[in-house]
């Protein structure tokens, strides 16, 4: 196994596995609390921020609650709920798109030796070393000539440029962990090709693949430059809409805005903490 | 709890109204120029325009997205898109880079709010439809010959663009803090020496922080009227060593000595709302009005102009050369000048921007109806600031004392 | 109970320089426990998978009650293959993963249970139902994974290596549990193993394969004391191979002239002896058939015997004497060994 197949994403497997397992102690419990306060903290004040009106210098307290900024954020003409079903549709269809090229080239890597390998590996891994707006630039020169620039099938296709590498490293280190010797055993107990898909394949990889599907939804979910220079501004996702507000000094809309645009993210993020916990407990005892 | 179906809708409704160009019968640009109004408009029906602008206040985005668009689609079946940006210069970016890709029809913007350099950018690249503003109907309620409308920030608008709003510069300071603020430049230089550390500008090239540097640029030139016309580098020596020696004087009684600037007006206008300087300024004084309303700024908050004269500055819709739906845009721009339209923007209850109308042009009961507008207490009357105005000095100037400031007080 | 014959098996995987198995042929009687023993590598557990249908065999047929398999996915074989690794499904519990085949032949939920439970009886897991794989240690998940394999009466339960992961003292449980319960059920084993002590302990049958071809097949006793050939004989512990010149039932050999209780088959080229049968007596005595004077070259402690490396005239003998009898002993000293003519097998090759 090379490098890249198994050691690197294994090693932040590995990572993951130990941060998502019960940690040991009261250190170790001290230190997640700690991180979570660190993760969390910046982001209160944005959320008080969303719900005050006049909250001036010497005043420790907001001297007024207001939901003024969420009533403007949801009103039909703020353009917020409309970008909010387009980021989750084109986070979705990025991730499908990325999940369906993105997995069987994963397989094949983890599981396969060809020809040109190692070349493909480097390829899979550039555009997390390429500055993604240079990247963008090309693509939106072409994008332009061929009429995708400024649509949304044009952004879901860029979207899989920076999502693509995720789900690809991500798949390739389940499918090395993954042991084919499982399917052999179901077969020869008397489960037919289907059976074995059902029963044994999907439930034991659909864990490792629903996080690399987390993973390309949160990349596509915080595209900014790439979004707005493919979509040639006309296609709104969230980060632009909340990039206005916070340029223009708006911290109550921008607090409500980044409310709404951090919620998919943190749901996804408890989402995949919870799958990868419940695999590291399947996992801590079998090794 | 499950979520209701409504919104599920919604926000699928939303996410698939792509904005896609609908093509109505295309007209050549000469037809755009040269065709009676109803053909244009009558080509733009049931099509759309994608309208680009800045995006950063709720208040103007639910008056575009708001009662514009629907009396758009009233009166002419056509949908207004209402595209917003943190910044106008992505949308020069935008048709720059179409224009680099040979996309020469079916752009992206139709209509863009602009003035000032991003306006000078896109004309001089031969980027914008020209010779069909003072063609619109509406366009007769405009003076053209105010030099404040003819020129856009010394570049000759040439029939490139229409104007859509007057803006005059201003400071705001809390009553409640400051009685009776100074009210000439020279007053108010006195002021900030007297109270150190209770006023700071945002640092050049900040569009606003800008304006402020022009205002003592003039000030130490000894009047507006030093520094018009086309650039000159002898004028430009003689008051930059005045100018710059005055703001390298004067930091030491900035805020925080002048060790550091602002670097936009968000954060200025953050540093007068937390009461650690006593001014903000802007170049449009009803965000004043808006920013007590948000309750950005205190209950408190009122504005004045330098009675030794203030800038002022037009602000206008243009068409870019390739847009797709010239047509549309052409309508909504017409639809921008008319006296009902112009008169609900000015109202402080939609928007308050100052209507870039001529009064004189309209009927006396559309003129009273202008004059009636309420205004915000914040807000300065637009009479007080009028009587005060000073055109806008043009690009190079502008770019000259921004980079002026940047190598000689900023550093 | 069915008998399992394979006929010429050849399997060469893509890309390796000879077969992995060749020319194989074994006939398991049914319901017998036929061990297949061999070192690493030399193709057993390749006999297994092509057995359970995961490989096809380039040649050779294989029949399972009489049915060729050509052609049949694993699934239809009723040939259940249990490794060295337990392979229990991971996402399922103790229940689920015993239940698992039947499951897949759609067997009413109820009789499952039931199944089930008496299968966890059997491999003595009462009770353990609702754990999950990876809450019981290495032993029992051996354990279940044999139960798994067990409850759906498979035609054929081919066993690879399944002690060799376990401690010494696991390994002697597992192992009666497994002669225990293949006795109780009946099914057709065939047991793979590269220790040749596991493989006469619990087998009906043993079969011996070396470098991918069958090289012994019989009752554990007649292979381990009847090797036949060289090769098995060095396989089985017959440390001391004396090649030699055969006339009638005398055998000249590099430590003398050796006399053999039946005469030996026409191709015999050595004489082979198990260290554990050569005797060995002080002095220097030698009368006596087939006892030679010798001196001890080097003696090897083992706990419950002494290997003596003894010199006899110019070739070398391996002696294991039993521990008390090896006392009176020290290297150099002069004794006789006497090697009883019925422990003497003559091999060929």
């Amino acid at each position: 196994m090379t490098a890249f197949g198994a050691a690197l994403p294994r090693r932040a497997g590995a990572l993951v596995r130990r941060a998502a397992a019960r940690p040991q102690g009261f250190a170790a419990r001290s230190a997640l609390a700690l991180l979570l306060v660190l993760l969390v903290a910046p982001f209160l004040p944005v959320v008080v921020w969303s719900v005050t009106r006049a909250w001036f210098y010497p005043a420790i307290v907001p001297q007024t609650l207001d939901l003024s900024a969420w009533t403007s954020v949801f009103s039909a003409t703020s353009g917020v709920p409309a970008a909010l079903g387009r980021s989750v549709l084109i986070a979705l269809s990025a991730t499908g798109l990325a999940m369906l090229f993105g997995v069987p080239a994963g397989r094949a890597l983890a599981l396969h030796r060809f020809p040109g390998r190692r070349l493909v590996e480097v390829l899979v891994l550039a555009p997390l070393v390429v500055p993604p707006l240079a990247v963008a630039m090309g693509l939106h020169a072409v994008f332009l000539k061929i009429g995708l620039a400024g649509t949304v099938p044009g952004v879901v296709l860029a979207h899989i440029i920076p999502t693509l590498p995720y789900v690809i490293l991500v798949s390739a280190s389940v499918f090395s962990a993954f042991d084919t010797g499982l399917e052999d055993q179901a077969r020869s107990l008397g489960a037919t090709p289907s059976q074995v898909l059902r029963h044994v394949t999907v439930p034991l990889l659909a864990p490792g693949l629903a996080v690399a599907a987390l993973f390309a939804f949160l990349v596509s979910w915080s595209q900014y430059g790439l979004t707005l220079l493919v979509g040639s501004g006309r296609v709104p996702t969230m980060p632009l809409i909340l990039m206005q507000f916070v340029t223009a000094g708006r911290q109550d809309v921008a607090g409500a805005i980044a409310v709404l645009t951090v919620l998919p993210g943190v749901l996804a993020l408890v989402l995949s903490a919870r799958i990868l916990a419940a695999a590291a407990a399947r996992e801590r005892t079998t090794s | 709890m499950p979520i209701p179906r409504r919104i599920v809708l919604g926000l699928l409704a939303g996410a698939l109204a792509l904005p896609v160009a609908a093509r109505a019968a295309p007209l050549s640009e000469d037809a755009l120029r040269t065709a009676p109004f109803e053909t244009i408009v009558e080509a733009a029906r049931g099509g759309t325009v994608n309208f680009f602008l800045w995006g950063g206040d709720d208040r103007i985005n639910a008056y575009v997205s708001g009662p514009l668009a629907e009396a758009l689609k009233a009166e002419y079946g056509i949908t207004l898109n209402r595209v917003g940006v943190a910044d106008t210069a992505e949308v020069v970016n935008q048709i720059l880079s179409e224009q680099e890709a040979g996309v020469t029809d079916g752009g992206a913007v139709d209509l863009v709010w602009i003035n000032g350099e991003n306006f000078r950018t896109l004309k001089t690249g031969g980027l914008l439809l020209c010779g069909y503003a003072e063609r619109l109907p509406n366009a007769r309620f405009v003076d053209w010959s105010d030099p404040s409308i003819a020129n856009d920030f010394g570049t000759p608008v040439d029939g490139c663009e229409v104007p859509w709003s007057k803006a005059r510069f201003a400071l705001a300071y809390d009553s409640a803090r400051t009685a009776e603020p100074p009210k000439t430049m020279a007053a108010f230089l006195d002021w900030v020496r007297a109270n150190p550390g209770r006023f700071t500008y945002a640092a050049p090239p900040d569009f606003n922080g800008s304006a402020f540097v022009r205002h003592v640029f003039m000030h130490a030139a000894g009047g507006a009227e030093a520094l018009s016309g086309p650039f000159d580098q002898a004028r430009f020596d003689a008051a930059a060593e005045k100018a710059y020696g005055l703001l390298d004087d004067l930091e030491p009684f900035l805020w925080r000595e002048g060790r550091t600037y602002p670097t936009d007006i968000a954060q200025l206008n953050q540093l007068f709302a937390n009461s650690e300087v006593d001014f903000t300024f802007n170049y449009e004084p009803t965000v004043f009005g808006a920013g007590v309303a948000d309750g950005r700024f205190p209950e408190t908050t009122r504005s004045f102009a330098f009675d030794d004269g203030t800038l002022a500055n037009t602000s206008y819709v243009a068409v870019p050369f390739n847009a797709a739906n010239k047509a549309a845009a052409l309508v909504l721009a017409n639809h921008l000048l008319s006296p009902a339209e112009q008169l609900r923007k000015a109202d402080p209850a939609v928007w308050g921007m100052a209507t870039a109308l001529d009064l004189d042009r309209l009927t006396p009961a559309e003129a009273e109806a202008f004059r009636a507008l309420p205004r915000h207490p914040a807000v300065i009357a637009d009479e007080d600031l009028a009587d005060r105005a000073m055109a806008e000095l043009s690009a190079d100037w502008l770019e000259a004392i921004e980079k002026g400031w940047i190598e000689r007080v900023g550093r | 109970m069915s008998r399992i014959v394979l006929e010429s098996l050849t399997k060469t995987y893509p890309g390796a320089p000879r077969p992995a198995v060749r020319g194989f042929d074994l006939d398991l009687p049914a319901g017998t426990l036929t061990t297949l023993v061999g070192p690493s590598g030399c193709g057993k557990s390749t006999v297994l998978r092509l057995i359970a249908g995961l490989a096809e065999p380039d040649a050779g047929r294989i029949l399972i009650g009489g049915q060729p398999m050509a052609g049949i996915p694993p699934e239809r074989r009723g040939a259940v293959l249990m490794g060295q690794d337990h392979r229990l499904f991971p996402h399922m519990s103790v229940a689920e993963n015993v239940g698992f085949g039947l499951r897949m032949r759609g067997v009413d939920p109820a009789v499952i249970r039931s199944k089930v439970a008496d299968m966890l009886d059997l491999v003595q897991l009462p009770g353990l139902e609702s754990r999950r794989p990876s809450e019981l240690s290495g032993g029992q998940a051996q354990r279940v994974a044999l139960a798994r394999a067990l409850v759906v009466e498979p035609a054929v339960l081919l066993l690879d290596e399944p002690l060799s992961d376990l401690d010494p003292e696991l390994r002697l449980d597992m192992r009666d549990l497994i002669r225990r319960a293949q006795h109780q059920t009946g099914i057709t084993t065939l047991f793979v193993t590269h220790d040749r002590e596991e493989a006469v302990a619990v087998a009906d049958r043993t079969a011996v394969m070396l470098a991918g071809e069958l090289a012994r097949h019989g009752r554990p006793a007649d292979v381990f004391e009847r090797p036949l050939t060289r090769a098995v004989a060095l396989f089985m512990g017959a440390t001391n191979v004396l090649d030699g010149r055969f006339d009638g039932r005398s055998v000249t050999t590099s430590i003398g002239t050796l006399t053999l209780a039946a005469p030996p088959p026409p191709e015999a080229t050595a004489v082979v002896i198990r260290p554990e049968r050569i005797r060995l007596s002080a002095g220097s005595g030698t009368s006596g058939v087939n006892t030679f004077a010798c001196s001890i070259k080097s003696l090897e402690y083992r706990g419950t015997h002494v290997v003596a490396t003894v010199a006899a005239a110019t070739d070398m003998l391996v002696v294991a004497v039993p521990a008390e009898a090896a006392a009176g002993h020290g290297v150099g000293d002069p004794v006789a060994v006497h090697l009883p003519p019925e422990a003497l097998q003559p091999v060929s090759g």
